[in-house]
């Protein structure tokens, strides 16, 4: 093997949504769920995972199908495709993980709103092999996840002053309203995208 | 031509698929849900009561200890009596439904047996905002009920200065929400005392 694992197409693929093509501080998209769960850390990963399964469950199905869809309806075929699985989760979380399901239940259906699921579908997997298009997708929902667990620990921290439900800056500290609100996620999120475009400026450049 | 009807057969048949997967995972998990809601609800019953149960026993400690009253208009729960009495002057827990900040809040509630103070709350449902309403399922919120009295009118005060017997402290930042609940116990339990007379 002359080529190292990390120059593959393959492994390009996975990093590329992490990194390079990060949902949320690169395409600034699925931002709704971003602002709606990230105040505690336990319902952003319940929600990442809900989210990974729906990309990657639907990217496939649409690699698999894609010399059978015709162009002028594959919107509407995605749009059953990813409504199929989003409902499979939603039941799913109902029936086995009832108290997650009440609080991001609502949440949980709007992931077929979310763009980067129809996203992935129609600018990857439409066009790509299905063991390229996992991959991507998988990237791309990591990705997803990081960026949301990072915004939910600092909204969390601030706002409860705890992660995870364990208190970390003691009973005394005082939690800011604004982080528990959706403003507050806002403002973080700036922050974020500001810091990692900041540290991914001189990539960015070189690649032009 | 024939693109257009593989356009439609294709779509049919995704939908059909859909609707199979759909309908199956529906089935499966239909009894999980209603039996976890059945649950839920007979947990938030024995907590207006303050009886002890574990998750593995809610069942078998409902079954033992709670009876199920249902008069013509209304439906109510109350302790069984040891000995197997009837008593009629026990605490009655029942359903109470209101509105709230995004939607509906539905809570159970026991009254003691002067009828106008509150044994216990627990709230089984709502859409409240997490981290602001939400709080209404935390202990300190909920159990701060205990003893107040709704007469003449259950209010909530700000900052913690709840201090006679018929103020609880509002969360803050929630000022909605706690304004629903104040107008959901008050008028919850009276006009189930009206229903009951």
């Amino acid at each position: 093997m002359a080529i190292k694992v990390t120059q593959t197409r393959s492994f390009k693929t996975l990093i590329e949504g992490i990194w390079e093509n990060n949902p949320t501080f690169r395409m600034i998209l699925g931002i709704c769920s971003t602002l709606a769960v990230t105040n505690s850390v336990r319902n952003t990963i319940a929600m990442d995972i809900a989210v990974i399964l729906v990309i990657m469950a639907s990217s496939v199905t649409v690699s698999l199908m894609r010399n059978i869809i015709p162009r002028r309806v594959r919107m509407a075929v995605y749009t059953l495709i990813i409504a199929t699985y989003v409902i499979f989760v939603d039941q799913y979380l109902r029936a086995y993980y009832m108290d997650i399901s009440e609080q991001i239940g609502p949440y949980v259906g709007l992931i077929i709103t979310n763009c980067i699921v129809m996203g992935r579908c129609e600018s990857f997997a439409s066009g790509n092999k299905p063991w390229l298009s996992i991959l991507d997708a998988l990237g791309v929902g990591v990705g997803y996840a990081l960026s949301l667990i990072f915004i939910a620990m600092v909204r969390e921290l601030l706002g409860f002053g705890s992660i995870l439900g364990v208190n970390i800056l003691g009973a005394n500290w005082e939690g800011w309203v604004i982080m528990i609100m959706a403003p507050g996620a806002f403002i973080v999120l700036g922050v974020f995208i500001w810091v990692l475009r900041a540290i991914a400026k001189p990539q960015m450049t070189k690649s032009m | 031509m024939k693109e257009k009807i593989w356009m439609v057969a294709l779509l049919v048949i995704t939908a059909l698929i859909s609707a199979a997967m759909l309908a199956v995972i529906n089935i499966k998990t239909a009894p999980v849900v209603a039996k976890n809601n059945e649950i839920k609800q007979k947990k938030c019953v024995l907590d207006v009561f303050n009886v002890k149960y574990d998750d593995s026993n809610v069942e078998s400690v409902f079954d033992e200890k709670v009876q199920i009253v249902s008069d013509q208009d209304a439906a109510y729960y109350r302790l069984k009596q040891v000995g197997g009495g009837a008593g009629g002057d026990s605490s009655i827990a029942f359903s109470i439904v209101g509105p709230g900040f995004w939607g509906p809040i539905s809570a159970f509630i026991a009254m003691r047996s002067d009828r106008e103070t509150i044994e216990g709350l627990k709230f089984l449902k709502h859409d409240e905002t997490p981290g602001l309403g939400g709080r209404i399922d935390e202990e300190w919120f909920y159990s701060q009920f205990m003893g107040k009295k709704i007469k003449p009118k259950l209010v909530k005060m700000p900052n913690n200065m709840a201090k006679a017997d018929n103020e609880f402290d509002a969360i803050t930042g929630a000022t909605q929400t706690s304004m629903y609940v104040e107008a959901l116990i008050n008028n919850g339990v009276t006009s189930f005392m009206e229903k009951l007379e």
